[in-house]
């Protein structure tokens, strides 16, 4: 039966509905920090499963119960960390990649079709906003690579939280000329917006003597409290603020999406922040349609004020 | 008395009352390491000490014990590390390929609730170095649904170390989240060596950053159930993230039901 009490929780749990995962992470091991006329203030560091995982092309998601039948909650989890600042569970949809060695319009979009979307608030494939990260595969080298969201001939180059086409009008300059691989950023969107749907094209400016960079929607689920290191934080999502997140990845319109479960790091520079972490979860099951529509939907209700706050101050770039 | 979980009172009484159960622990892996995990066989490594913990008897009119404070540190490393009632689900003797079937998870009674557990951190542990060269393991099992005859497969490292342990949960099954009970193991390759299916309800863990740090778990006020430990029963001591040799030292304080 679904989940409808603190009760169903454990005995779910005990029944072998849902799974202790115990996650370690590989820490990342290069990055060059942001510079904030260049590329705003923040650096996004991606950490994948230590088992695998070969920054920065071959990233491995943590493991999670194979197909799994609906959603899978994260009722705990307990966490430690080294010194951590804006550390979040989250997911990495792949959009696509972009050559930053050409001039011109020079972003590949992955086959699956965006946005990707959930149930949110009872209505059945929502778009899910997310942040636009660029990632860095193939390091610059000899000059700043710069970029617009638009094409060569000034059309969109994004699609907006609300499901418009942007024109994107504000450069990002990479913070050096020799920018080490690992190295991930927001990308700069429009005042007035805080996330994307989807990327449609990115017109390089400047061409780089080479650097290839993929571009990721990441969509944060939880935060992974511990901000020092001999800290241990315990989560409970279920009492200590309702906050069960699904570890089902969104789905792509079309097509199947590449969702990689990680770690994002957010912060004012590239130091890597690594945290390992087991989380306790729990398995829905769907019996009463409608009640799980509502539950579903309460959760991410909670979510989305929080995250389009953060969105915005993210965003506030000079 | 039943139930001690149901008030602080209760479990206050159960203390003033009957005694609590304190116990150390210590145990080390081999010196030797263990084996790491690869993305074939759980995707995270997991060591598996050495010696485990059995509950003692309790005194007349009472059931086990519940472990509302477990201290975990493991000495000198930044680990992870986890305790949990074990379960042998199925044994194999890699010469022959002789499996020996092992217990079916046990009934708890978990918030009142008579339940047939299932798993949800399925492990294949290596009790005996395996010789063996990157062989398949299938085991045959019995989901948290009480589906018979389902299957799965893990690819192990070349002989894996006495002491490795793997995550079976990312290997299951599509659909499948846990495990009830094991009724086949076999290897598609080795001449010798011994593993075993286990199955562990949690009873605490512990994740640091630091070398120095020791952590307190309670499930009391923590989203996880409380499973009653019952006399005879193993409590079995993990560590995730490493396969260097390792310690672990604990104090568990537990209260009679």
């Amino acid at each position: 039966m679904a989940i409808t009490t603190r009760n169903d929780i454990f005995t779910k749990h005990a029944q072998g509905n849902g799974q202790v995962l115990p996650w370690i992470v590989a820490s990342p091991s290069s990055g060059t920090s942001p510079v904030l006329a260049n590329t705003g203030a923040l650096h996004m560091a991606l950490h994948a499963n230590a088992i695998g995982t070969t920054y920065p092309g071959t990233l491995v998601s943590f493991p999670l119960p194979p197909s799994l039948p609906n959603e899978l909650f994260t009722v705990g989890m307990s966490a430690s960390s080294s010194t951590a600042l804006g550390m979040y569970l989250a997911y990495f949809y792949k959009i696509g990649t972009v050559n930053l060695a050409v001039a011109g319009d020079q972003f590949t979009h992955d086959a699956a079709t965006f946005p990707v979307t959930r149930t949110i608030l009872g209505q059945a494939a929502q778009p899910v906003t997310l942040i636009p990260m660029i990632y860095l595969t193939t390091a610059t080298v000899t000059t700043i690579p710069a970029f617009l969201l638009k094409t060569g001939a000034g059309g969109a180059g994004y699609v907006n939280q609300d499901g418009s086409n942007v024109v994107g009008t504000r450069t990002f300059t990479y913070p050096a000329a020799a920018t080490a691989v690992q190295s991930g950023y927001p990308l700069r969107l429009e005042l007035t917006d805080s996330g994307v749907r989807d990327i449609t094209q990115i017109n390089i400016t400047t061409a780089s003597g080479a650097g290839a960079a993929t571009i990721y929607g990441v969509e944060l689920l939880m935060p992974l409290g511990p901000v020092s290191t001999e800290h241990t934080s315990i989560t409970d999502s279920v009492f200590g603020g309702l906050g069960m997140q699904n570890l089902k990845p969104a789905s792509a319109t079309t097509g199947t999406v590449t969702a990689l479960l990680g770690i994002v790091n957010i912060a004012p520079s590239s130091t890597a922040r690594v945290t390992d972490f087991i989380l306790t979860t729990t398995l829905n099951s769907w019996t009463d349609y409608l009640t799980q529509f509502i539950l579903i939907g309460g959760l991410t209700q909670l979510i989305l004020p929080s995250l389009q706050d953060f969105q915005s101050a993210m965003f506030l770039q000079p | 008395m039943g139930n001690t979980l149901r008030s602080f009172d209760d479990m206050l009484t159960s203390a003033a009352t009957n005694g609590l159960y304190n116990r150390m622990f210590s145990a080390q892996t081999p010196l030797a390491g263990t084996t790491a995990a690869t993305t074939t066989c759980g995707s995270t490594s997991a060591q598996r000490y050495p010696v485990t913990l059995t509950i003692p008897s309790v005194g007349s009119g009472l059931s086990g014990v519940y472990f509302p404070n477990i201290e975990l540190l493991g000495l000198g490393q930044a680990t992870t590390l986890m305790c949990g009632l074990e379960y042998t689900l199925g044994t194999l003797t890699v010469s022959g390929n002789a499996f020996s079937a092992g217990v079916s998870m046990p009934t708890k009674t978990v918030q009142g609730t008579s339940v047939t557990t299932a798993t949800a951190c399925p492990m294949l542990y290596i009790s005996t170095t395996l010789v063996a060269t990157t062989p398949v393991i299938t085991i045959t099992y019995t989901n948290q649904a009480g589906t018979t005859g389902k299957t799965c497969s893990v690819t192990l490292p070349t002989n894996a170390l006495t002491g490795s342990a793997f995550l079976l949960g990312p290997h299951l099954a599509a659909g499948d989240t846990g495990i009830r009970a094991v009724t086949g193991i076999s290897t598609s390759a080795g001449t010798g060596g011994v593993m075993a299916v286990v199955g562990v309800l949690p009873l605490g863990w512990s994740p640091a950053s630091s070398a120095t740090l020791h952590v307190q778990t309670s499930f009391l006020g923590f989203p996880a159930p409380m499973f009653l430990a019952e006399p005879n029963e193993a409590v079995a001591f993990y560590h995730f993230g490493s396969n260097s040799a390792s310690t672990v030292h604990a104090l568990l304080v537990g209260v009679a039901d």
